[in-house]
């Protein structure tokens, strides 16, 4: 067999990727773009309305904006917490005090790997404004007289969320802490300890600056994933909602209606608007891409 | 070389057999739903051949008035448990007729219909509705005339207030499957211990209008020390003014802002009042209360009983069930609706026709805990009475299906309906935590969530 008559191999051997990448890749991605610019409920035909689904976007009847800015919030105050809380406790494990770290290492893990519609649940049940744990305990206490309406005040639900987002998030980020400490080099912590620095000082002159990039891809993957958040706060919001009671789209007062949420009651939930389902969709996409950019540029700075 | 020559022909052809997977995969939209056809070996849409062979024919289908020569398979979208003695009984009627169960989630219906119809998928040959999705539903306008040819639904077998909640543009488009008229449960000890009696006919003549009610109201708030409500949640007091409301919320896109604010106002008076709590409906404190002693009433469907009232109320003999001031209700409840080019529509109207519009039928759903509206069943007394255990000896069939039954009205809704549901839930929140939030907060707020969620909506 010649080299000309063996042309088609590299063709056929990419064709299963490239085959799948344009069924299921290119093509929602055009097709959903195509869509965002129509009025389309799923049944009838499609109509054209140009850019006006993303002009829609603008008016606050669109909640697009405000389940941005929850978005953003949500990523602001958990980020940094997780990613401080995973680095306390990475090296706290990497360090020599702590036995039976593999355990430790799998106990701080387990949150992230639980499934998020459990985890809205979960602390459904524990913020219950009646029967919920947390509550009972805080009575109990003399804490308070009455229990607090965790899910039905906009501070409080955004509290609990936090919360919730801190606690399955932050051994993602202890994973990563653990895996950039293995890769600081031994015998600068040596050398610095010859000339007698102490071990913070060791930590906030050596170990962080080298975790600079462990870091920055936290941020990134943080903010991207951060950007997705759907199933743990509209479980935690309407998960208890059964038969056909009606849930709060969003929680009180939409305060914690991110981005994606508002994506699917747009298309998929209260109406079935796929055009200004899909310019949201678009319009997240802008966003993140904004983000890792910025992100990209960080990153690439640090490295260079 | 040799072995070289041979590896190479392998991954060829690997290659190429994936490349075949992947094409017969992504062509498999139409050739799916010819391979699920085959299945039921069916003759064609509408066809009774008679040239089917009655193999094995089972003489209790020919006795009982069946049709051994309507064969073939339908496919449901249901989230209900098989009723078993119903399913036995229809296929002893057609036993030639399969039923495929496709498992949907009440809430999913909806989204799966539109998915399917958007990617140009096969629908079933029936779906069931629960009420909550039924005005999306019917608003998509993809399901058949049930009262017109071939199915010829007999509609003055099923109840009067069924035909304008089950009808669009006076097309019957579905067809209701179990019974949920609702009235009023209360706690029978705390009746006695506040109004001085636990009997159901006196309790409706104390309980003539909910002015009445809510003053009753405030003397059991007083007499217990602020420790007993009327009601555990807003949601429950909504839900009865709801169904109670005198006309449509909504003519088309326009709003009957009279009905919706004689509602909004009745919830600010209950609110106002202190006589609900403020718990929210179907959390566990919500279903803890029915086992309690805090809450005398409680809105009770056919269903409440059975699947609310008992699992969570260990003690018997506790509860009554009575006609509400206004009368009786609908809460809840599903519907079964034939999608227009369904394959099968002959044979799923014939399970449809069996199970919610004949004798036998009735009589099989009613042995599967299933009470159907076929109106004519409940003419004997017999078929109406129905115990349970948290209400004691009271018949509570024949004051759900005869006492309540008779008072009942219902409303068509349309697809704005939905809109409103959720505006209201955002308003029954707030109505419980700011008590300084009234009828005109609340109409204002309910505009805002209209015209975010429907801009055609008027005023």
């Amino acid at each position: 067999m010649n080299t000309a008559s063996r042309k088609w191999v590299p063709y056929a051997f990419l064709s299963p990727y490239v085959l799948f990448y344009l069924a299921f890749g290119l093509f929602p991605i055009v097709f959903s773009f195509y869509v965002s610019l129509t009025s389309w409920d799923g049944i009838g035909g499609k109509t054209f309305v140009g850019l006006s689904n993303y002009k829609y976007l603008f008016d606050p009847d669109s909640h697009f904006f405000q389940s941005v800015g929850n978005t953003l919030l949500f990523v602001a105050v958990t980020l940094p917490v997780q990613m401080a809380l995973g680095l306390i406790i990475a090296t706290l494990l990497y360090s020599r005090w702590v036995q039976w770290k593999g355990f430790f290492q799998l106990i701080n893990f387990l949150p992230y790997i639980v499934t998020p519609v459990a985890v809205g649940l979960m602390f459904n049940l524990l913020f219950d404004w009646q029967a919920g744990f947390v509550n009972k305990v805080l009575v109990e206490l003399g804490l308070v007289d009455e229990g607090i309406y965790w899910l039905g005040e906009p501070l409080t639900a955004r509290i609990v969320i936090v919360l919730m987002l801190i606690w399955k998030g932050f051994g993602y980020t202890m994973v990563f802490y653990l895996a950039g400490l293995a890769n600081v080099p031994k015998d600068l912590h040596e050398a610095a300890q010859v000339d007698g620095a102490s071990a913070l000082r060791v930590f906030w002159s050596i170990t962080l600056p080298l975790l600079k990039p462990v870091t920055a891809f936290i941020v990134i993957t943080g903010i991207i994933g951060g950007f997705q958040l759907l199933e743990e706060p509209m479980l935690l919001l309407t998960g208890a909602g059964m038969g056909s009671s009606v849930a709060v789209i969003g929680g009180p007062d939409r305060c914690c209606l991110t981005t994606v949420w508002n994506m699917y009651d747009t298309a998929f939930g209260s109406t079935t608007r796929y055009g200004v389902g899909a310019a949201i969709a678009y319009g997240l996409c802008v966003i993140i891409a904004v983000f890792s950019f910025v992100g990209a540029r960080i990153y690439k700075g640090d490295s260079e | 070389m040799k072995t070289m020559h041979g590896m190479r022909r392998i991954a060829a052809i690997g290659v190429i057999g994936l490349l075949a997977g992947l094409l017969a995969a992504c062509g498999g939209g139409g050739s799916g739903g010819k391979g699920g056809e085959a299945s039921g070996s069916a003759p064609p849409e509408g066809s009774a051949s008679a040239s089917a062979p009655a193999s094995a024919s089972d003489s209790g289908g020919a006795d009982s008035g069946g049709n051994e020569d309507l064969k073939g398979e339908f496919v449901i979208w249901t989230w209900e448990p098989e009723h078993p003695t119903a399913l036995a009984a229809f296929n002893k009627k057609y036993p030639n007729i399969k039923m495929k169960r496709v498992n949907v989630a009440a809430g999913d219906v909806p989204k799966k219909l539109q998915t399917t119809l958007a990617s140009g998928g096969e629908l079933p040959d029936v779906i069931r509705i629960e009420r909550g999705q039924k005005a999306k539903i019917f608003d998509m306008n993809i399901l058949e005339d049930l009262s017109a040819e071939p199915y010829n639904a007999d509609t003055t077998k099923l109840f009067d207030y069924d035909i304008p909640a089950f009808s669009v543009d006076g097309k019957l488009v579905a067809i209701p499957d179990d019974m949920s008229v609702a009235g009023l449960a209360y706690i029978k000890p705390l009746a006695k211990e506040y109004f001085g009696t636990d009997n159901p006919e006196e309790m409706e003549k104390i309980f003539t209008d909910w002015d009445v009610f809510i003053e009753k109201g405030k003397e059991v708030l007083q007499k217990s020390g602020g420790k007993v409500y009327m009601f555990p949640s807003l949601g429950d007091v909504n839900d009865i003014l709801k169904g109670q409301r005198p006309q449509s919320y909504f003519d088309g896109n326009k709003l009957n802002v009279s009905v919706l604010e004689g509602v909004v106002s009745l919830l600010v008076k209950f609110r106002d009042a202190g006589i609900v709590d403020k718990l929210d409906q179907w959390t566990p404190a919500w279903n803890a209360s029915f086992g309690g002693d805090k809450h005398i009433f409680v809105e009770s469907p056919v269903w409440m009983p059975q699947y609310v009232i008992g699992p969570n109320d260990k003690k018997e003999d506790r509860w009554a069930l009575m006609v509400p001031p206004g009368g009786g209700f609908i809460r809840g409840g599903s519907s079964h609706g034939i999608p227009k080019g369904a394959k099968h529509a002959d044979l799923a109207w014939k399970w449809i026709e069996f199970t919610s519009m004949s004798q036998e039928g009735a009589e099989a759903q009613k042995t599967d805990g299933v009470f159907t509206h076929y109106k004519p069943a409940y003419d004997n007394p017999d078929f109406t009475r129905w115990t349970w255990p948290n209400f004691g000896s009271q018949d509570i069939g024949k004051k759900f299906f005869v006492d309540i039954s008779a008072t009942t009205k219902d409303m068509p809704e349309n697809i704005n309906d939905t809109y409103l549901d959720e505006a209201m839930s955002i308003v029954l929140q707030t109505l419980a935590k700011d008590s300084s939030f009234g009828v005109e907060q609340a109409m204002e707020r309910i505009e805002k969530e209209l015209k975010a969620k429907s801009p055609d909506i008027t005023w």
